[in-house]
């Protein structure tokens, strides 16, 4: 899997375009100067929505505009499984899934073709990725992001859509510049990893460190502190989490994939064990905006 | 959903795994002996979701079929809290040895996790770990032949049945063949629309207690509106601040702010999404109905699309509806903040309730501390209504 080539101009498809989330979806894209060159609906083609053209499959889009090379899938839940494995066989590379609620094994089949087929899975349960100069799929940064937030370099990756907005809103005020903001979702399996996120974003010369957060029970924390993963730039994580110890474990919380096992070692002492790998973790937001000052 | 041993055991022998024989009773009042097809002994087997049952007491031996009543009694009288859907009377299976065989999905990479412990029961502590991506790929594990049939099922039990995992412990060794003396198995809510038999499976709280009454009201409510992934899970808890929290990430954050400032949580429920405010009036509804509430937090992240105004206004709708006359805080920003602020403040002038609208720019310890404020320089709970 390599890190995808994406551009401000880079084409984009949306497929369940003319629904209410993917009318709104793409809509705010567009403000914020996405690419969208078509939308998918099977009843729907021919249909012009937002000022483009509604196309019955991926293979149809394709062969209008063969330079697509993003979907962002908004249908519910049941259809994406045929959604994404629609768009991997129309050859398109980049998949954000927007939709909440997809089976864990949907993802499980979808992460393995995509494996299989070289394909980059961002989702399900993600607000999308978004990328300095011009470069966003998703609601991820809300309305025209590119006018609030600072160009920088720090990479930001997250397991919440809803707290990467609230770090970005910090960021701004602050003044910390951003190069890349991925939300990789909090399901029980994501398509993208976390470990994989940072690999990729390592690679990338105008990244200089690493903004992270993720909740207790995503499988990243346990990798990083068994030294199974590296994080190779300067890195603060942010990881709260410390009231769901006196909440009964086994059970997700918030999201799917937020979960304490029965045996899992208190959230303190891990945060202990990841600053023993060099790496600012905390609980506290202010200290995490602070370190992010500083990386 | 975590499924009861009984429950569990069907959908092993429907993958043709074989269970010992048993008959599902939910009180010692409806076993009749007539309905085991063995004679002998049996083990009483309280249907709870808990590990451990055999050293909690919670399994037990009937030497004869009818002694089956007293032990069930002598189970129940230990139960205390413990919710329990029934019971399984299973026939005695004399084996020669135990193993622990069970099935999940790494999360790390999605594949399929089968782990073998060459002893099974209950102090099992690890065992070997096989990934792998598909169902065929069990005939290269080095297991015995048997076993690996039996990994084979479950590794194709997982998908076809949208199980999240199965464990089996202990899975006994009787000659040449194994049985499953016990079945641990949950499986994925969110697939639940392809599997409408799962409508017979028993349903159990997995909080180790029963349900409270408010947790059944809102429960209700959930089922009723259709939209689980929008209204989260609700849990009462012991303290006197009614909270509705937004973004999965986010409540984490609030929760662990609202405990530093020495807050406690008279529940946990999450809304997120972009509800319609009728329903975000009937589900906030019953948090509010909660005797000796002090105060009330209504606490998020920065909204991607949910319209701030719509919700956080179902949610005041919702107060008025419980007569409930209490500080409230609300830290919410996103799609029309600026509307939802005018209107609440307006809303709270109206009814003279103290009320704080934060936006984004306030961190939650902080608009933690300001209910705390707000809430201590009160008069007590029995003056709220």
């Amino acid at each position: 899997m390599e890190y995808p080539m994406i551009f401000p101009d880079t084409h984009i498809i949306i497929q369940g375009m003319t629904g209410k989330e993917g009318l709104r979806m793409s809509e705010w894209m567009l403000e914020g100067g996405a690419n969208i060159v078509a939308g998918i609906n099977p009843k729907k083609a021919g249909e012009i929505v937002h000022g483009k053209p509604i196309f019955a499959t991926v293979q149809d889009a394709c062969a209008f505009d063969p330079e697509i090379s993003v979907t962002s899938i908004v249908v519910p839940a049941p259809f994406v499984f045929n959604a994404a494995t629609e768009a991997m066989d129309a050859g398109i590379r980049f998949i954000h899934i927007l939709t909440e609620n997809v089976p864990v094994h949907d993802v499980v089949e979808l992460k393995k073709r995509a494996r299989e087929s070289g394909a980059i899975l961002l989702g399900p349960s993600s607000v999308g990725m978004l990328r300095f100069p011009g470069f966003r799929v998703g609601y991820l940064g809300g309305q025209r992001p590119f006018e609030r937030l600072n160009e920088g370099a720090i990479a930001l990756i997250s397991a919440s859509g809803g707290m990467t907005n609230e770090i970005l809103m910090a960021f701004a005020r602050e003044g910390i510049g951003l190069r890349i903001v991925l939300h990789l979702g909090g399901d029980r399996v994501n398509g993208v990893n976390m470990e994989e996120s940072i690999s990729w974003c390592s690679t990338l010369p105008d990244v200089r460190a690493f903004a992270v957060f993720v909740e207790p029970g995503n499988p990243f924390l346990r990798s990083l502190v068994k030294g199974e993963v590296h994080v190779e730039k300067p890195a603060a994580i942010l990881l709260p989490g410390n009231a769901l110890e006196s909440m009964p474990r086994g059970l997700p919380f918030g999201h799917a994939g937020t979960i304490v096992g029965e045996d899992d070692v208190p959230l303190a002492q891990l945060r202990a064990a990841i600053r023993e790998r060099g790496i600012m973790c905390t609980d506290s937001m202010s200290a995490y905006v602070n370190a992010c000052k500083q990386l | 959903m975590k499924l009861i041993e009984s429950d569990g055991k069907r959908l092993l022998a429907g993958i043709g795994i074989s269970v010992p024989r048993s008959v599902f009773v939910r009180s010692e009042h409806e076993w009749d002996a007539a309905q085991a097809s063995w004679t002998g002994a049996s083990y009483v087997k309280a249907q709870v979701l808990r590990g451990r049952r055999g050293r909690a007491g919670f399994v037990r031996k009937a030497e004869t079929l009818s002694d089956v009543p007293a032990v069930i009694s002598s189970i129940a009288s230990a139960l205390g809290a413990c919710s329990c859907a029934g019971w399984l009377i299973e026939e005695e299976m004399p084996h020669e040895g135990e193993q622990l065989l069970a099935m999940d999905i790494d999360r790390r990479d999605g594949r399929l996790r089968l782990t073998v412990a060459s002893e099974g029961g209950m102090d099992v502590a690890s065992g070997a770990s096989y990934m792998f991506s598909d169902p065929s790929d069990v005939a290269a594990l080095p297991l015995d032949e048997n076993l690996k049939d039996i990994a084979r099922r479950l590794a194709e039990a997982m998908r076809a049945n949208d199980c999240v995992s199965i464990e089996i412990n202990p899975l006994v060794k009787r000659g040449a063949s194994f049985v499953a003396l016990d079945a641990k198995i949950e499986t994925d809510e969110t697939a639940a629309f392809r599997h409408p038999l799962w409508e017979h499976f028993t349903s159990l709280p997995a909080f180790g207690r029963e349900r409270t009454p408010y947790e059944q009201a809102y429960d209700a409510f959930r089922k009723d509106v259709g939209h689980r992934g929008t209204f989260g899970n609700m849990i009462e808890l012991d303290g006197d601040l009614a909270l509705i929290l937004s973004g999965g990430g986010a409540s984490l954050m609030a929760l662990d702010s609202l405990s530093r400032a020495g807050g406690e949580p008279a529940n946990t429920c999450e809304f997120s999404g972009n509800p319609e405010r009728e329903a975000v009036r009937k589900g906030a509804a019953i948090l509010f109905r909660k005797p000796g509430i002090r105060g009330i937090w209504i606490a998020g992240s920065y909204a991607n699309f949910t319209d701030i105004c719509e919700t956080v206004m179902g949610m005041l709708e919702a107060i008025e509806d419980a007569g409930i006359r209490v500080p409230i805080v609300i830290r919410r920003d996103g799609p029309r903040k600026d509307e939802a602020k005018r209107e609440a403040i307006t809303w709270a002038s109206q009814h003279e309730i103290p009320l704080l609208f934060h936006g984004g720019d306030v961190p939650f310890d902080e608009s933690a501390k300001e209910l705390m404020r707000l809430v201590e320089s009160r008069q007590p709970a029995a003056d709220s209504r």
